[in-house]
This record gives structure tokens, sequence and C-alpha cells, in this order.
């Protein structure tokens, strides 16, 4: 399952979840390693309809860095100092503006831009509105501590998002400031279950998928060596006139079949092979997936196995006079 | 019974058909002595090929014993019949039955390879240079001529070293020059000590065997070493006698 997949389930679930409460979704902080494809995530903020939020470096090196969206209130909550400038604007969040606030090793790393230049994220452009001090570029939400999207409809539907540390000893503060039913919590605990469930039942869907298109080939493979049966008769035939045996009969389809098996497990284990080396040079984590494959091959090739004793045994069971018969 | 090789006794073979039921041997009684050449002729019908089937153990009988050098076969299943057929028997068919994606050599090598033996180039090439076509053996099959084609198939029989050899019309699909030097292989196969029974429409082929055994209806109409389904065998006569006996048979086998 790739990085994308995951996060377009996730948000497939979000969606979901806040239709059903009416309220529109937003993404907190990075809960997988983002440092190769940040990408994914601001196109999940736009996709979802939020505004552009604060871009942070992870790390000081300038090279590998997380994104980390969030509202402006995110820098003044965590008590964030800035290095120049200073947060979004209530502007930027509601109208969605391709602004941010990068930490003090991606600024250094794009050659120091001035607060209001341009500066280019993922491969998308930004209007820099601040940067944050050095020993603040490593902005990081426990997850134990939790971190929370808020999306909300509030002073007559404008939307306002948070990301705040731990619900409950704010939970009179956000009543007070959002309505006692104007804001839905979901907590990084819940989000990662949720997209735990959503994996797990992507994988099952996937194994399926699998066991289902490997089930269709199976039954084309005996399908077929049925079928060519008749064809091969008057052979199977020539084999017991000159002494062959049922058993010798069986097996040598039986070998036959095992060796085509082998072929087209090897064929598909090698290619699905290079498409993992290729996705794991992109950044993928593959190797719970290959663990996968392997298990789903040697699966395939065991269901291939029994299901070729069928047309094994049906070729066995061809005696001399229907080969005979079959000429005559 | 003496020596024979092989003995049938009171065979019957029905095939059981919705409604009815149609009767192909009908109480054959026939003992055949290792070494000699049989010619089984008869109308088409007349079970011959019934006959043949049942004694190279493609087909059963309904009724009646078939013995093998005094061993029962009735008894065996199908593995059984086959494991004896690769120690015993050779057949040779009308229409070859070689592996049209196989060349000589390989042909005669799958009979080798179906009984799990190891195949015998030696004994291959010697066989096909038996029957005059050693020069063939890389030859494919489907470039042979339909008289080079069953001296392949000969040479398959010859190759596996079998006690008897049947013959399916052998010479049906050749022409007169090519029927004849395919019978004197089968000719010298049984001076050679191996039992040749051929079935056989050609009267000018079947004059040259040893013995001459006529079927009409399933039954054993005439046998020029033994008349009429007497359980008991006549003794051969020398080859070359054999070979100057010429019999006229009329339709009721006298």
């Amino acid at each position: 399952m790739t990085v994308n997949s995951l996060a377009g389930a996730v948000q497939r679930q979000l969606e979901t979840q806040v239709s059903s409460s009416g309220l529109r979704v937003a993404l907190l902080q990075p809960t997988v390693d983002m440092n190769r494809d940040p990408g994914w995530l601001t196109d999940m903020i736009r996709d979802c309809g939020l505004p552009q939020a604060v871009m942070a470096t992870r790390g000081d090196d300038g090279q590998g860095h997380a994104v980390i969206a969030a509202p402006a209130a995110l820098t003044d909550m965590f008590g964030l100092r800035y290095a120049m400038g200073g947060s979004l604007t209530e502007s930027d969040e509601l109208y969605g503006a391709a602004a941010a606030v990068v930490g003090n090793g991606l600024w250094e790393a794009a050659a120091r831009p001035a607060v209001g230049a341009t500066i280019t994220i993922a491969g998308r452009p930004f209007r820099l509105r601040g940067v944050l001090a050095a020993d603040a570029g490593n902005v990081y939400l426990d997850l134990d501590e939790t971190a929370f999207v808020l999306p909300g409809w509030v002073d007559g539907g404008q939307r306002e998002y948070y990301m705040i540390p731990g619900p409950e000893p704010l939970r009179p503060w956000l009543d007070s400031r959002l309505g006692a039913h104007n804001y839905v919590l979901l907590d990084q605990r819940a989000m990662l279950e949720a997209t735990g469930r959503i994996a797990a039942g992507l994988r099952f869907a996937m194994v399926a998928i699998s066991l289902a298109a490997a089930a269709v080939a199976l039954l084309g493979m005996v399908g077929q060596a049925l079928a060519e049966l008749p064809s091969q008769q008057a052979a199977i035939g020539l084999q017991k006139a000159l002494g062959a045996r049922r058993t010798d009969i069986m097996w040598s389809y039986f070998i036959r079949n095992a060796l085509i098996l082998a072929m087209s497990a090897a064929l598909g284990w090698g290619g699905f092979s290079a498409v993992a080396v290729i996705a794991q040079q992109a950044g993928l984590d593959m190797q719970s997936a290959q663990a996968s494959n392997l298990g789903l091959t040697i699966l395939v090739m065991g269901v291939g196995l029994a299901a070729g004793l069928v047309p094994a045994r049906r070729a066995s069971r061809i005696t001399v006079m229907q080969a005979l018969r079959q000429r005559d | 019974m003496g020596d024979a090789l092989i003995e049938l006794i009171g065979l019957v073979k029905e095939y059981r058909q919705p409604g009815r039921s149609v009767t192909a041997l009908s109480g054959i009684d026939l003992a055949i002595e290792a070494g000699s050449l049989v010619a089984v002729t008869g109308p088409s019908g007349s079970g011959k090929t019934t006959l043949l089937n049942i004694l190279a153990g493609f087909d059963r009988a309904t009724a009646g014993t078939y013995r093998f050098a005094g061993a029962d076969l009735t008894g065996l299943d199908e593995d059984g019949l086959a494991g004896w057929r690769g120690e015993n028997l050779a057949m040779v068919f009308q229409e070859y039955r070689l592996m049209p994606n196989l060349d000589v050599y390989e042909n005669m090598a799958l009979a080798a390879l179906c009984q799990g033996r190891r195949p015998d180039r030696a004994a291959i090439m010697a066989a096909l240079a038996q029957v005059g076509i050693e020069d063939l053996a890389a030859a494919a099959v489907s470039q042979l001529s339909g008289g080079q084609k069953q001296r392949v198939a000969i040479a398959r029989a010859v190759a596996a070293r079998p006690r008897v050899v049947l013959a399916d019309e052998p010479t049906g699909a050749l022409d007169e020059a090519n029927g004849q030097a395919v019978m004197g292989l089968l000719a010298g196969l049984a001076e050679q000590g191996v039992t040749v029974i051929a079935v056989t429409h050609d009267e000018s082929n079947a004059i040259k065997a040893d013995r001459r055994i006529q079927l009409e209806q399933g039954r054993l109409a005439a046998d020029d070493g033994l008349l009429r389904s007497a359980p008991a065998v006549a003794q051969p006569a020398s080859a070359a006698a054999r070979r100057r006996r010429c019999l006229v048979f009329d339709d009721d086998g006298q």
C-alpha cells in the first residue's frame, strides 16, 4: 500500500466522519514519515478545502523536511518563537492563501528568502509569512499527548481550525469559543486506529482481490488443461499402449503443471520485486508487501498444485481404447 | 494346454448399449505358442480387433480367462496390465501411432521412458538397423513415408524386446511393396522367437503366417492349427513348411 493510497483512505474516512457531523475536515500533524514525500499532505490539505497552513521543517539540515499542517494558532499555542516575520494571518487561513511559515532549516536551504518572498515547498510556491527560530525547527506533537483537528462552524459559518495539545483541559475553552456542539475532537489515537482499520480493510481487500484473481487464473489453468485433454488423448493412449501406468501419466501432467506454475510464480515474483525496488527507491516501505506477496505466492502455488491434480487425474483415466476410438 | 504362451478360454466380449447388448466375441478358446506368426483374419465386425485389444490388455473380456505364460491376467487392474504390457508386449498399429512432434529416435525412446526405463541407444539403433532405417534416426516423423513410419513402429516394437508383438492391420495403410516388406519384418521377428499376432484383411499376407485364425461373427470359424474352438494346441510345423502352406477358407470356415 502506498502512502498516497493510505492518505486517500484517511481523507475519505475523515470526510465520512465529518460529513455525518456537518463539519469540515482538517488534518493534523504528520503521522507517517513524510521526510521523503511531503507533497501528499499538502495535496490533502488542498483537496479537503483547507487553507494553507504552516510548513515547518523537521531537523536542521534543510534536506529532509517534514511538513506540519496547522493553523496560525499553533505557533501561539506552542509558544514558538519567530526568527523573522510572524504567523499566518486570519485571511490566509480563511481564504486558503498559499502562504507559509517555515522552519529555520528549510529557510536556510532556500537561500534565506525575505519575508513576503516566494518559497517553493514540495514543488509548490508559497508566500513566506514567517520563519521559525532555529530552536523551533523540530516541531513535533507527541502522539500520546495527542494533537487534534478541530473543524468547526462558528460566527455564521466562518471556519476555524485548531491544532491543540490534549482536548480535555481545553474543552471549556473550546466550548466557550466554538459553542458546545459546534466542534468535534478527533484525537490522534482515534485517527490512527481508524487509519489502522482502513489499512487492514484495504489489506484484506487486496488479499481478497488477489485470491480471487488467483482463483480465476487457477480455474482458467484447470479449464485449459481439461480442454487440451481431447487433443492429447491419442498421445496419452499411445503412452499407455507402450506400458505407461496411470500414475506415470498423472505424474507427467502434475509435473508439467507444476513447472508452468513455478514459471508463472517466478515471473510474478520477479515483476513484483522490480516494482518493489522502484517503490523502495521512492521511499515507500515495501517489506510488509513483499512478505505478503511471498505468502500469497506460496499459497497460490499450493492451491495451483492441488488444482493441477484435476486434469492430471482426468488424463490418467483416459484409456487406450478411448484413444484408439478417437483415431478410428 | 502344454507350452502355450497365450491361452484364451471361453472368452466372451459383450458391448452393452442402452436397450441392447452386442456380442463381439463369443466363447473363444485359443492357444498360441511362443515364436509363431499368427494371422487373424475375418470380415469387418467379426471381432478381430476386439480380440487383439483384449490380447493387448487394452480392453477386458466380459467373461472367460486370459492366461499369459501361465499367469491369469483377468484379475489385473489397469496399472497391472500396463506393467505386464511394458514387459511382454509391443504393438504395431495400422496408423503407426508415432508422436508427430518427435523425431524417430525420440519415438523409439518414448517406449522405454513410458516404462520408467532409460532408453538404450544401442538397442534402438540396432532395431532401426534391423528394419533398414538406421539413417533416419534423427528424421522428423512428419517427413517419413507411410512405409518408413511403419518400419519405425516395428523397430519400436523390436527395441522393446517383447515376447509378443501384436499388429493391427500393419499393412493396411501401405502399398503392396511396403506391405510385403513389413510382413517380412514381422516374419523375421517370429523366426527370432517373438510371437507375432497380426490382424489382416490381406489374404496374401495371411498365407505367409505360420498359422491362420479366422473369425466370423465373434466366433472362431477356422484355425489351421486347430479347428472349431477345440481347447488344444496344434503342434507348430516347421517355419519353412508353414510358409508353404496356403489354405483357402469358405464362409463356413472349411
